[in-house]
Protein backbone atom coordinates (compact mmCIF):
# COMPACT_ATOMS: atom_id res chain seq x y z
CA UNK A 1 0.00 0.00 0.00
CA UNK A 2 1.49 3.30 -1.16
CA UNK A 3 1.46 6.22 0.94
CA UNK A 4 2.81 10.15 0.29
CA UNK A 5 5.93 10.12 1.56
CA UNK A 6 5.24 13.55 3.37
CA UNK A 7 2.78 12.50 5.42
CA UNK A 8 4.31 9.95 8.36
CA UNK A 9 1.30 7.02 9.25
CA UNK A 10 -0.83 7.89 12.33
CA UNK A 11 -0.68 5.78 14.99
CA UNK A 12 -4.00 4.13 15.41
CA UNK A 13 -4.48 4.80 19.15
CA UNK A 14 -3.77 8.45 19.03
CA UNK A 15 -6.72 8.55 16.20
CA UNK A 16 -10.56 10.01 16.83
CA UNK A 17 -12.30 6.94 15.49
CA UNK A 18 -15.39 5.84 16.07
CA UNK A 19 -16.52 3.32 18.53
CA UNK A 20 -18.60 -0.12 17.22
CA UNK A 21 -19.98 -1.85 20.63
CA UNK A 22 -20.54 -5.34 18.95
CA UNK A 23 -21.19 -6.40 21.97
CA UNK A 24 -24.33 -4.29 23.12
CA UNK A 25 -27.85 -4.56 22.66
CA UNK A 26 -27.63 -2.54 19.77
CA UNK A 27 -25.99 -4.61 17.82
CA UNK A 28 -27.92 -7.49 18.66
CA UNK A 29 -31.13 -6.02 17.79
CA UNK A 30 -30.27 -3.93 14.57
CA UNK A 31 -26.29 -4.54 13.53
CA UNK A 32 -26.33 -3.04 10.04
CA UNK A 33 -27.86 -0.08 11.12
CA UNK A 34 -25.18 0.21 13.98
CA UNK A 35 -22.37 -0.85 11.12
CA UNK A 36 -24.11 2.00 8.70
CA UNK A 37 -23.59 4.85 11.57
CA UNK A 38 -20.01 3.81 12.48
CA UNK A 39 -19.06 3.36 8.76
CA UNK A 40 -20.38 6.82 8.21
CA UNK A 41 -17.66 8.00 9.98
CA UNK A 42 -14.66 5.63 9.35
CA UNK A 43 -13.44 2.48 7.69
CA UNK A 44 -12.07 1.37 10.71
CA UNK A 45 -13.70 1.29 14.18
CA UNK A 46 -12.81 0.84 17.64
CA UNK A 47 -14.15 -1.82 18.93
CA UNK A 48 -13.76 -3.91 22.43
CA UNK A 49 -10.85 -5.67 21.49
CA UNK A 50 -9.03 -4.16 18.91
CA UNK A 51 -9.94 -2.32 15.51
CA UNK A 52 -12.71 -3.54 13.06
CA UNK A 53 -12.57 -3.23 9.66
CA UNK A 54 -15.99 -2.25 7.79
CA UNK A 55 -15.28 -1.96 3.90
CA UNK A 56 -14.75 -4.41 1.83
CA UNK A 57 -11.63 -3.25 0.00
CA UNK A 58 -9.47 -2.20 3.01
CA UNK A 59 -10.76 -5.92 4.25
CA UNK A 60 -8.96 -7.66 1.42
CA UNK A 61 -6.27 -5.60 1.51
CA UNK A 62 -5.54 -6.52 5.21
CA UNK A 63 -6.67 -10.38 4.05
CA UNK A 64 -3.68 -10.40 1.31
CA UNK A 65 -1.54 -8.73 4.09
CA UNK A 66 1.39 -10.44 5.43
CA UNK A 67 1.42 -7.89 7.74
CA UNK A 68 -2.13 -9.38 9.68
CA UNK A 69 -1.79 -12.66 10.76
CA UNK A 70 -4.66 -14.53 11.08
CA UNK A 71 -5.91 -15.88 14.11
CA UNK A 72 -8.93 -18.18 15.59
CA UNK A 73 -10.24 -15.59 18.19
CA UNK A 74 -9.03 -13.00 20.32
CA UNK A 75 -8.85 -15.26 23.37
CA UNK A 76 -6.67 -14.15 26.22
CA UNK A 77 -4.42 -16.70 28.15
CA UNK A 78 -5.88 -15.10 31.42
CA UNK A 79 -9.31 -16.23 30.75
CA UNK A 80 -8.73 -19.63 29.01
CA UNK A 81 -4.98 -21.21 29.33
CA UNK A 82 -6.69 -24.51 27.36
CA UNK A 83 -8.37 -22.82 24.98
CA UNK A 84 -5.81 -20.06 24.35
CA UNK A 85 -3.49 -23.01 23.75
CA UNK A 86 -5.82 -24.29 21.20
CA UNK A 87 -6.81 -21.72 19.19
CA UNK A 88 -3.55 -21.21 18.48
CA UNK A 89 -2.71 -24.69 17.45
CA UNK A 90 -5.65 -24.79 15.33
CA UNK A 91 -5.83 -24.71 11.39
CA UNK A 92 -7.12 -20.94 11.33
CA UNK A 93 -4.50 -19.46 13.39
CA UNK A 94 -1.68 -20.85 10.95
CA UNK A 95 0.30 -19.55 8.42
CA UNK A 96 3.13 -20.25 5.81
CA UNK A 97 4.32 -23.31 5.33
CA UNK A 98 2.41 -25.07 8.51
CA UNK A 99 -0.96 -23.80 6.67
CA UNK A 100 0.12 -25.30 3.58
CA UNK A 101 0.91 -28.62 4.57
CA UNK A 102 -2.63 -28.62 6.68
CA UNK A 103 -4.99 -27.22 4.13
CA UNK A 104 -2.89 -29.74 1.46
CA UNK A 105 -4.09 -32.24 3.87
CA UNK A 106 -8.13 -30.83 4.06
CA UNK A 107 -8.07 -31.32 0.12
CA UNK A 108 -6.22 -34.51 0.35
CA UNK A 109 -9.36 -35.64 1.99
CA UNK A 110 -12.26 -33.85 0.04
CA UNK A 111 -10.57 -34.19 -3.07
CA UNK A 112 -12.07 -37.97 -3.93
CA UNK A 113 -15.63 -36.18 -3.55
CA UNK A 114 -17.18 -34.96 -6.37
CA UNK A 115 -20.02 -32.71 -4.83
CA UNK A 116 -22.18 -33.07 -8.46
CA UNK A 117 -22.22 -37.01 -7.46
CA UNK A 118 -23.56 -36.14 -3.69
CA UNK A 119 -26.20 -33.59 -5.12
CA UNK A 120 -29.40 -35.96 -5.97
CA UNK A 121 -29.07 -37.71 -2.22
CA UNK A 122 -29.03 -33.99 -0.33
CA UNK A 123 -31.72 -33.33 -2.55
CA UNK A 124 -33.27 -36.68 -1.39
CA UNK A 125 -33.00 -36.31 2.06
CA UNK A 126 -34.24 -32.68 2.25
CA UNK A 127 -37.48 -33.89 0.41
CA UNK A 128 -37.78 -36.92 2.90
CA UNK A 129 -37.90 -34.11 5.83
CA UNK A 130 -40.47 -31.86 4.50
CA UNK A 131 -42.23 -35.06 3.61
CA UNK A 132 -41.83 -36.06 7.70
CA UNK A 133 -43.27 -32.49 8.24
CA UNK A 134 -47.16 -33.84 7.46
CA UNK A 135 -46.87 -36.38 10.80
CA UNK A 136 -46.61 -33.39 12.99
CA UNK A 137 -49.30 -30.97 14.62
CA UNK A 138 -47.33 -27.95 14.19
CA UNK A 139 -44.24 -28.10 11.72
CA UNK A 140 -41.41 -25.72 11.82
CA UNK A 141 -39.53 -25.70 8.59
CA UNK A 142 -36.14 -24.83 10.95
CA UNK A 143 -36.47 -26.79 13.62
CA UNK A 144 -37.70 -29.92 12.20
CA UNK A 145 -36.12 -30.15 8.75
CA UNK A 146 -33.44 -27.40 8.64
CA UNK A 147 -31.74 -28.31 11.62
CA UNK A 148 -31.83 -32.38 10.80
CA UNK A 149 -30.48 -32.03 7.44
CA UNK A 150 -26.62 -30.77 7.70
CA UNK A 151 -26.04 -33.79 10.00
CA UNK A 152 -28.09 -36.52 7.98
CA UNK A 153 -26.24 -34.92 4.71
CA UNK A 154 -22.75 -34.83 6.34
CA UNK A 155 -22.71 -37.27 8.61
CA UNK A 156 -21.81 -40.17 5.34
CA UNK A 157 -19.56 -37.80 4.10
CA UNK A 158 -17.59 -37.58 7.35
CA UNK A 159 -18.23 -41.30 7.98
CA UNK A 160 -20.22 -40.30 11.75
CA UNK A 161 -23.73 -41.88 12.40
CA UNK A 162 -26.64 -39.46 12.55
CA UNK A 163 -27.10 -39.88 16.18
CA UNK A 164 -23.81 -38.41 16.67
CA UNK A 165 -23.82 -35.47 14.34
CA UNK A 166 -26.61 -34.38 16.84
CA UNK A 167 -23.84 -34.24 19.90
CA UNK A 168 -21.24 -32.73 17.33
CA UNK A 169 -23.59 -30.21 15.74
CA UNK A 170 -24.63 -28.97 19.85
CA UNK A 171 -20.77 -28.96 20.41
CA UNK A 172 -19.63 -27.27 17.03
CA UNK A 173 -22.50 -24.43 17.96
CA UNK A 174 -20.98 -24.06 21.73
CA UNK A 175 -17.22 -23.92 20.48
CA UNK A 176 -17.97 -21.21 17.12
CA UNK A 177 -19.35 -18.66 19.99
CA UNK A 178 -15.44 -18.15 19.98
CA UNK A 179 -16.57 -16.63 16.91
CA UNK A 180 -17.92 -13.82 18.83
CA UNK A 181 -15.83 -12.09 21.37
CA UNK A 182 -18.81 -10.62 23.64
CA UNK A 183 -20.78 -13.54 23.80
CA UNK A 184 -18.14 -16.07 24.48
CA UNK A 185 -17.08 -13.51 27.24
CA UNK A 186 -19.59 -14.87 29.43
CA UNK A 187 -19.66 -18.71 28.13
CA UNK A 188 -16.08 -19.78 28.49
CA UNK A 189 -17.01 -22.72 30.46
CA UNK A 190 -19.42 -24.22 28.37
CA UNK A 191 -16.82 -23.31 25.59
CA UNK A 192 -14.48 -24.90 27.16
CA UNK A 193 -16.33 -28.29 27.92
CA UNK A 194 -18.05 -28.34 24.39
CA UNK A 195 -14.31 -28.19 23.24
CA UNK A 196 -12.83 -30.98 25.69
CA UNK A 197 -15.77 -33.40 24.39
CA UNK A 198 -15.21 -32.73 20.37
CA UNK A 199 -11.51 -33.30 21.18
CA UNK A 200 -12.52 -37.13 22.74
CA UNK A 201 -14.87 -37.71 20.38
CA UNK A 202 -11.96 -36.91 17.68
CA UNK A 203 -9.22 -38.61 19.35
CA UNK A 204 -11.93 -42.03 19.75
CA UNK A 205 -12.27 -41.27 15.52
CA UNK A 206 -8.35 -41.26 15.09
CA UNK A 207 -8.31 -44.28 16.71
CA UNK A 208 -10.67 -46.07 15.62
CA UNK A 209 -9.68 -45.42 11.90
CA UNK A 210 -6.47 -46.54 12.18
CA UNK A 211 -7.67 -49.50 13.33
CA UNK A 212 -10.52 -49.74 10.64
CA UNK A 213 -9.47 -47.87 7.74
CA UNK A 214 -12.53 -46.01 6.04
CA UNK A 215 -13.05 -44.04 2.37
CA UNK A 216 -15.38 -41.21 4.08
CA UNK A 217 -12.90 -37.87 4.62
CA UNK A 218 -12.29 -38.45 7.74
CA UNK A 219 -10.68 -41.83 6.75
CA UNK A 220 -8.90 -40.63 4.26
CA UNK A 221 -7.89 -37.51 6.30
CA UNK A 222 -6.34 -39.60 8.96
CA UNK A 223 -4.70 -42.35 6.17
CA UNK A 224 -3.29 -39.42 4.44
CA UNK A 225 -1.72 -37.56 7.38
CA UNK A 226 -0.71 -41.03 8.70
CA UNK A 227 1.34 -41.62 5.70
CA UNK A 228 2.81 -37.96 5.80
CA UNK A 229 5.91 -37.76 8.19
CA UNK A 230 5.06 -33.85 8.20
CA UNK A 231 1.65 -34.33 9.85
CA UNK A 232 2.11 -34.54 13.45
CA UNK A 233 -0.83 -36.51 15.43
CA UNK A 234 -1.82 -32.82 16.87
CA UNK A 235 -2.11 -31.14 13.60
CA UNK A 236 -4.37 -34.21 12.56
CA UNK A 237 -6.21 -33.63 15.90
CA UNK A 238 -6.58 -29.78 14.71
CA UNK A 239 -7.53 -30.80 10.82
CA UNK A 240 -9.96 -33.50 11.87
CA UNK A 241 -11.63 -30.43 14.39
CA UNK A 242 -11.23 -28.14 11.70
CA UNK A 243 -13.63 -30.02 9.32
CA UNK A 244 -16.27 -31.30 11.89
CA UNK A 245 -16.20 -28.03 13.59
CA UNK A 246 -17.23 -26.11 10.20
CA UNK A 247 -19.37 -28.63 8.43
CA UNK A 248 -22.50 -29.40 10.14
CA UNK A 249 -23.29 -25.74 12.63
CA UNK A 250 -22.23 -23.92 9.75
CA UNK A 251 -24.25 -25.30 7.29
CA UNK A 252 -27.33 -25.26 9.26
CA UNK A 253 -26.84 -21.47 10.40
CA UNK A 254 -26.36 -20.32 7.07
CA UNK A 255 -29.41 -22.51 5.56
CA UNK A 256 -31.93 -20.98 7.83
CA UNK A 257 -30.82 -17.64 7.20
CA UNK A 258 -31.12 -18.28 3.65
CA UNK A 259 -34.59 -19.37 3.67
CA UNK A 260 -35.69 -16.41 6.54
CA UNK A 261 -33.87 -13.78 4.05
CA UNK A 262 -36.47 -15.85 1.08
CA UNK A 263 -39.23 -15.78 3.21
CA UNK A 264 -39.02 -12.10 3.74
CA UNK A 265 -38.54 -10.79 0.62
CA UNK A 266 -41.90 -12.52 -1.43
CA UNK A 267 -41.14 -10.98 -4.76
CA UNK A 268 -37.36 -12.22 -4.99
CA UNK A 269 -39.17 -15.57 -3.63
CA UNK A 270 -41.62 -15.49 -6.42
CA UNK A 271 -39.28 -15.18 -9.13
CA UNK A 272 -37.27 -18.26 -7.66
CA UNK A 273 -40.27 -20.23 -7.45
CA UNK A 274 -40.62 -19.52 -11.08
CA UNK A 275 -37.54 -19.94 -12.50
CA UNK A 276 -35.23 -22.40 -11.24
CA UNK A 277 -32.06 -21.05 -12.48
CA UNK A 278 -31.69 -18.38 -9.79
CA UNK A 279 -31.10 -20.97 -7.21
CA UNK A 280 -27.19 -20.06 -7.45
CA UNK A 281 -28.12 -16.56 -7.14
CA UNK A 282 -30.25 -17.10 -4.40
CA UNK A 283 -27.38 -19.34 -2.22
CA UNK A 284 -24.59 -16.56 -2.70
CA UNK A 285 -26.94 -13.30 -1.90
CA UNK A 286 -27.74 -15.43 1.23
CA UNK A 287 -24.53 -15.91 2.08
CA UNK A 288 -23.87 -12.31 1.30
CA UNK A 289 -27.01 -10.61 3.05
CA UNK A 290 -27.48 -12.67 5.95
CA UNK A 291 -23.46 -14.34 6.39
CA UNK A 292 -23.42 -17.35 9.30
CA UNK A 293 -20.85 -15.71 10.76
CA UNK A 294 -19.65 -12.97 13.30
CA UNK A 295 -15.87 -11.57 12.35
CA UNK A 296 -12.40 -12.81 11.40
CA UNK A 297 -9.96 -12.16 13.91
CA UNK A 298 -6.45 -11.02 12.97
CA UNK A 299 -3.15 -9.69 14.97
CA UNK A 300 -0.45 -7.72 13.98
CA UNK A 301 2.88 -9.63 14.99
CA UNK A 302 5.30 -6.44 13.76
CA UNK A 303 4.07 -2.52 13.55
CA UNK A 304 2.04 -2.68 10.30
CA UNK A 305 0.62 0.33 8.46
CA UNK A 306 -2.83 0.25 6.19
CA UNK A 307 -3.67 3.63 4.10
CA UNK A 308 -1.88 5.29 6.85
CA UNK A 309 -2.71 4.09 10.02
CA UNK A 310 -0.11 2.30 12.09
CA UNK A 311 -0.89 -0.94 13.78
CA UNK A 312 1.42 -1.45 16.69
CA UNK A 313 2.30 -5.17 17.85
CA UNK A 314 0.03 -7.26 19.84
CA UNK A 315 -3.01 -5.18 17.90
CA UNK A 316 -5.93 -7.70 17.04
CA UNK A 317 -8.22 -6.84 13.81
CA UNK A 318 -11.30 -7.78 13.22
CA UNK A 319 -12.98 -8.00 9.79
CA UNK A 320 -16.83 -8.17 10.26
CA UNK A 321 -18.62 -9.96 7.71
CA UNK A 322 -22.21 -8.43 8.17
CA UNK A 323 -20.28 -4.90 7.80
CA UNK A 324 -18.23 -5.92 4.66
CA UNK A 325 -21.28 -8.20 2.45
CA UNK A 326 -22.94 -4.28 3.19
CA UNK A 327 -20.45 -2.12 1.78
CA UNK A 328 -21.94 0.88 -0.66
CA UNK A 329 -19.14 1.17 -2.08
CA UNK A 330 -18.34 -2.72 -3.03
CA UNK A 331 -22.41 -3.52 -4.16
CA UNK A 332 -25.41 -1.30 -5.05
CA UNK A 333 -28.24 -1.07 -2.57
CA UNK A 334 -26.22 -3.72 -0.28
CA UNK A 335 -29.22 -3.64 2.03
CA UNK A 336 -31.45 -5.21 -0.66
CA UNK A 337 -31.75 -9.00 -1.08
CA UNK A 338 -32.08 -9.67 -4.87
CA UNK A 339 -31.55 -12.07 -6.85
CA UNK A 340 -31.15 -10.29 -10.50
CA UNK A 341 -27.71 -8.72 -9.41
CA UNK A 342 -24.44 -10.06 -12.12
CA UNK A 343 -22.93 -11.20 -8.79
CA UNK A 344 -22.94 -10.62 -5.13
CA UNK A 345 -19.62 -10.34 -3.42
CA UNK A 346 -19.07 -11.63 0.25
CA UNK A 347 -16.19 -12.81 2.61
CA UNK A 348 -18.86 -15.22 3.86
CA UNK A 349 -16.45 -17.98 3.06
CA UNK A 350 -13.23 -15.93 3.58
CA UNK A 351 -10.58 -15.33 1.34
CA UNK A 352 -7.43 -16.76 0.43
CA UNK A 353 -5.30 -19.67 1.88
CA UNK A 354 -7.88 -19.61 5.00
CA UNK A 355 -11.03 -19.72 2.99
CA UNK A 356 -13.19 -22.47 3.84
CA UNK A 357 -12.67 -25.68 2.01
CA UNK A 358 -16.16 -27.06 2.24
CA UNK A 359 -17.38 -24.01 0.67
CA UNK A 360 -18.56 -25.89 -3.05
CA UNK A 361 -19.84 -28.71 -0.60
CA UNK A 362 -21.83 -26.28 1.46
CA UNK A 363 -23.32 -24.12 -1.61
CA UNK A 364 -24.55 -27.64 -2.80
CA UNK A 365 -26.11 -28.21 0.21
CA UNK A 366 -27.99 -25.58 0.70
CA UNK A 367 -28.55 -25.16 -3.03
CA UNK A 368 -30.76 -28.46 -2.79
CA UNK A 369 -32.72 -27.50 0.09
CA UNK A 370 -33.61 -24.65 -1.72
CA UNK A 371 -34.37 -26.07 -4.50
CA UNK A 372 -36.79 -28.52 -2.70
CA UNK A 373 -38.55 -25.81 -1.26
CA UNK A 374 -39.02 -23.53 -4.41
CA UNK A 375 -40.69 -26.48 -5.99
CA UNK A 376 -42.84 -27.32 -3.11
CA UNK A 377 -43.95 -24.47 -1.06
CA UNK A 378 -47.19 -23.49 -2.72
CA UNK A 379 -47.58 -20.65 -0.45
CA UNK A 380 -45.69 -19.50 2.89
CA UNK A 381 -45.88 -16.45 5.26
CA UNK A 382 -44.13 -15.27 8.53
CA UNK A 383 -46.41 -15.48 11.14
CA UNK A 384 -44.22 -14.60 14.23
CA UNK A 385 -40.68 -13.82 14.81
CA UNK A 386 -38.23 -16.85 14.86
CA UNK A 387 -36.16 -17.59 18.40
CA UNK A 388 -32.60 -17.23 17.12
CA UNK A 389 -28.98 -18.96 17.98
CA UNK A 390 -25.68 -16.79 19.22
CA UNK A 391 -24.44 -14.00 17.28
CA UNK A 392 -21.71 -15.56 16.43
CA UNK A 393 -23.02 -18.18 14.14
CA UNK A 394 -25.03 -15.00 12.66
CA UNK A 395 -27.60 -14.59 14.78
CA UNK A 396 -29.67 -17.63 13.06
CA UNK A 397 -33.25 -18.63 13.23
CA UNK A 398 -33.52 -21.84 15.13
CA UNK A 399 -37.23 -21.62 15.01
CA UNK A 400 -39.21 -19.89 12.04
CA UNK A 401 -42.66 -19.29 12.74
CA UNK A 402 -44.89 -19.60 9.35
CA UNK A 403 -47.97 -20.60 7.66
CA UNK A 404 -47.09 -22.78 4.73
CA UNK A 405 -48.87 -25.24 2.18
CA UNK A 406 -46.59 -28.01 1.20
CA UNK A 407 -46.87 -29.40 -2.48
CA UNK A 408 -45.91 -32.90 -3.10
CA UNK A 409 -42.40 -34.14 -4.11
CA UNK A 410 -41.32 -34.34 -7.45
CA UNK A 411 -41.86 -37.72 -8.96
CA UNK A 412 -38.66 -38.78 -9.97
CA UNK A 413 -36.83 -37.57 -6.60
CA UNK A 414 -36.31 -40.97 -4.61
CA UNK A 415 -37.01 -41.33 -0.62
CA UNK A 416 -33.99 -41.93 1.65
CA UNK A 417 -35.43 -41.51 5.29
CA UNK A 418 -37.71 -43.55 6.21
CA UNK A 419 -40.39 -41.30 8.64
CA UNK A 420 -37.87 -41.73 11.68
CA UNK A 421 -34.75 -40.60 9.94
CA UNK B 1 9.63 -32.24 -13.34
CA UNK B 2 6.44 -30.20 -11.71
CA UNK B 3 3.44 -30.51 -13.61
CA UNK B 4 -0.12 -28.93 -13.04
CA UNK B 5 -3.07 -30.50 -14.32
CA UNK B 6 -6.16 -29.28 -14.45
CA UNK B 7 -9.46 -31.77 -14.25
CA UNK B 8 -11.72 -29.71 -16.70
CA UNK B 9 -14.64 -32.17 -15.72
CA UNK B 10 -14.59 -30.67 -12.04
CA UNK B 11 -13.73 -27.45 -13.03
CA UNK B 12 -16.71 -24.62 -12.57
CA UNK B 13 -14.58 -21.52 -13.80
CA UNK B 14 -14.65 -20.30 -10.26
CA UNK B 15 -11.51 -18.48 -11.76
CA UNK B 16 -9.75 -18.25 -8.33
CA UNK B 17 -6.52 -20.46 -10.10
CA UNK B 18 -6.12 -18.00 -12.85
CA UNK B 19 -5.93 -14.86 -9.65
CA UNK B 20 -3.34 -17.04 -7.70
CA UNK B 21 -1.43 -18.15 -10.91
CA UNK B 22 -1.89 -15.52 -13.91
CA UNK B 23 1.39 -16.61 -15.05
CA UNK B 24 0.19 -19.96 -15.97
CA UNK B 25 -3.71 -20.53 -15.80
CA UNK B 26 -6.35 -18.51 -17.48
CA UNK B 27 -9.61 -19.33 -18.18
CA UNK B 28 -10.54 -20.32 -22.22
CA UNK B 29 -13.73 -19.66 -24.22
CA UNK B 30 -15.80 -22.70 -22.16
CA UNK B 31 -14.82 -20.81 -19.08
CA UNK B 32 -13.00 -23.48 -17.55
CA UNK B 33 -9.74 -23.23 -16.87
CA UNK B 34 -6.52 -23.93 -18.68
CA UNK B 35 -2.67 -24.56 -18.75
CA UNK B 36 -0.98 -21.19 -20.92
CA UNK B 37 2.16 -23.38 -21.24
CA UNK B 38 3.25 -25.89 -18.90
CA UNK B 39 7.08 -25.48 -19.94
CA UNK B 40 6.33 -22.25 -17.44
CA UNK B 41 4.82 -24.03 -14.29
CA UNK B 42 8.60 -24.36 -13.08
CA UNK B 43 9.54 -21.02 -12.79
CA UNK B 44 5.86 -20.15 -11.24
CA UNK B 45 6.05 -23.20 -8.58
CA UNK B 46 4.59 -20.73 -6.10
CA UNK B 47 1.72 -19.74 -8.36
CA UNK B 48 1.45 -23.40 -8.96
CA UNK B 49 0.71 -24.28 -5.40
CA UNK B 50 -1.51 -21.58 -4.45
CA UNK B 51 -3.32 -22.50 -7.79
CA UNK B 52 -4.17 -25.96 -6.20
CA UNK B 53 -4.54 -24.81 -3.17
CA UNK B 54 -7.06 -22.19 -3.65
CA UNK B 55 -9.14 -24.44 -5.90
CA UNK B 56 -12.75 -24.63 -4.50
CA UNK B 57 -13.58 -27.45 -6.54
CA UNK B 58 -10.25 -29.01 -5.71
CA UNK B 59 -9.93 -29.77 -10.16
CA UNK B 60 -6.14 -28.69 -9.90
CA UNK B 61 -3.36 -30.62 -8.94
CA UNK B 62 0.25 -30.20 -8.70
CA UNK B 63 2.49 -33.28 -9.17
CA UNK B 64 6.13 -32.40 -8.03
Amino acid sequence: MTQPTSLAPAPVDQLDLPYLDDGSARYEKDPYGLIEEVRAKSWLAQSRYGYTVLTFAEAMEIKKSTSFVRIFDAIRRDESEYLFDKANRSVSAQSGATLVRMRRALLRALRPRTVGELRPQMAAIFNDLLDNLDALASPDIVRDAVERYPGLVMGPILGVPFAETRELDRWASTINILGNHPEYATRLGDVEQAYRNMEAYLLGVIADRRAHPSTDVLGELIAGADEDPEISDDELLMLAHAIVNASIDNVRSQLALTIEALVRHPLQWDALSADPALVEAAVEEGLRYSPAGDDTQHRVPETAVSRGMEFSPGTLVFINKKAVNRDPQAIEDPHEFRLDRAASPHLTFGFGLHSCVGATLARAAIAEAITALSERIVSWQLVGEPERGPMASGGAPRTLPLEFTLGRRRQDAPRVLGNED
Amino acid sequence: MMQLVVDRNRCRGHAQCVLAAPHLLALDSSRKSSLIDAALVPEYGDEARDAELLCPEFAITLVE
